[in-house]
């Protein structure tokens, strides 16, 4: 019997475990005050930020970070198995608990990145999520009457856009699996006989 | 038939339930671990490790009633990072014949990258009768590289009357309880600074002046 595979689901598992191990490296979104003065990495799996040369973590972050790494690893890998077994009866929860993780994700982030600039902005920082921008700190909260006019700028790197191409894939593999699943079981071919072919040129 | 039917039922709650008890594990496993390293010290779970002594040294300072005066340049101490504060490299120097004045800082580079330092001006003014004593600046922009350090050499020009103004007794320093520092102008690794005013004699780390 032909096996039956959904490529979208095979080709969603492997990019998501791309993203993953790119992420480790490389930030979703990458902000950057001045000549790397101040930097923020910042990705689900992956979130540091810089201060004069120094990386540092949040243990908190940390941990978030870790649980984005484990969902982004369960979800690649269990998208992948459900991918070569798409007709057996536990395919759907598979399906159902790997498609999902990535836009959740990526969801998440997005939303967590939007609230962050907004809640800066209510306090007088724009801070730009693409391109670059001369950013006056409010003058309230600094002491001797400073003015503080830093270069900012943001910008989404390659991990953000695999993603998004990964939660792509994964939702095709979601709507793909409805016809993958419910085709109907394809005979072994078989070499039609003379007879047969010159019964099927008088019918037509 | 049947039996085919019972045992799919029970491979679809057998992967279900592993499934929920996977989306568990990894989603508060993680959360749990680190809550229970930090079981002792929660403000730690948002304080990265890094600035634990700078929290510490502001607790302090909270807590004796010191909270104005220049708390970043005394205490910032951040595990991993190179930054120093910049240094007097020797006493300023005043040239009476030719007015000139001139003092030299030393300046790391804590970063990765190149650090520019385009402007540094600032005016001196007298304390006692807030004239202008002179303007000091640095001739041009200056590179630091990577991990480096480097000499900055600040000049100005103070006329000897204005000079005597704020100079300490026979010293022939500026003593910095006679000054005023208006209008800092500070151009360093793309960030912009400007201070209206600063008494210098309230910044500990430049007592070498």
């Amino acid at each position: 019997m032909e096996r039956r595979i959904n490529w979208f689901g095979l080709a969603a598992g492997v990019i998501t475990l791309i993203v993953l191990v790119i992420s480790l490296y490389v930030p979703w979104w990458q902000l950057t005050v001045g000549e790397n003065l101040m930097e923020v990495n910042a990705s689900p799996v992956n979130t540091n930020f810089g201060l004069l040369g120094a990386q540092f973590t949040i243990p908190l972050i940390w941990a978030l970070n870790l649980v984005c790494i484990l969902t982004f690893t369960a979800s690649g890998i269990v998208m992948l198995i459900y991918s070569f077994i798409p007709t057996k009866s536990y395919s759907k929860h598979l399906l159902g608990f790997s498609y999902k993780k990535p836009l959740y994700v990526l969801i998440i982030f997005v939303a967590g990145l939007l609230v962050i600039t907004s809640i800066a902005g209510l306090f007088g920082m724009s801070i730009p999520l693409i391109g670059s921008k001369n950013l006056m700190l409010p003058t309230q909260f600094l002491p001797m009457g400073a003015s503080i006019s830093v270069l900012v700028s943001g910008s989404f790197q390659l991990p953000f856009w695999l993603a998004i191409v990964a939660t792509a894939l994964c939702i095709a593999a979601r709507l793909y699996h409805r016809r993958v699943a419910k085709a109907p079981k394809t005979e072994p071919a078989t070499a039609a006989s003379p007879n047969e072919t010159a019964a099927t040129d008088e019918t037509a | 038939m049947l039996n085919n039917t019972n045992q799919r039922t029970v491979d679809m709650n057998t992967v279900k339930i592993a499934l929920t008890l996977l989306t568990i594990a990894i989603t508060v496993g993680p959360l749990v671990y680190v809550v229970f390293i930090y079981r002792d010290n929660l403000i730690g779970l948002v304080l990265p490790p890094q600035f634990a002594n700078l929290g510490q040294n502001l607790g302090q300072n909270m807590s004796n009633g010191n909270s104005s005066g220049n708390p970043l340049s005394s205490q910032l101490n951040i595990t991993g990072s190179n930054f120093q504060m910049p240094k007097l490299v020797s006493n300023p120097q005043y040239n009476p014949d030719t007015g000139e004045f001139s003092l030299s800082v030393n300046v790391t580079n804590p970063l990765t990258n190149e650090l520019s330092i385009d402007q540094l001006s600032v005016q001196i003014q007298s304390k006692d009768n807030n004239t202008l004593v002179g303007n000091i600046s640095i001739p041009q922009p200056i590179n630091i590289q990577p991990g480096e350090s480097s000499i900055i050499n600040v000049t100005g020009i103070m006329p000897q009357d204005m000079f005597n103004q704020i100079s300490g007794h026979n010293t022939g320093n500026i003593d910095v309880n006679n000054i005023i520092l208006k209008n800092l102008d500070v151009d360093v690794g793309g960030v912009k600074i400007h201070i209206d005013e600063i008494d210098p004699s309230s910044i500990q780390s430049l007592g070498g002046l």
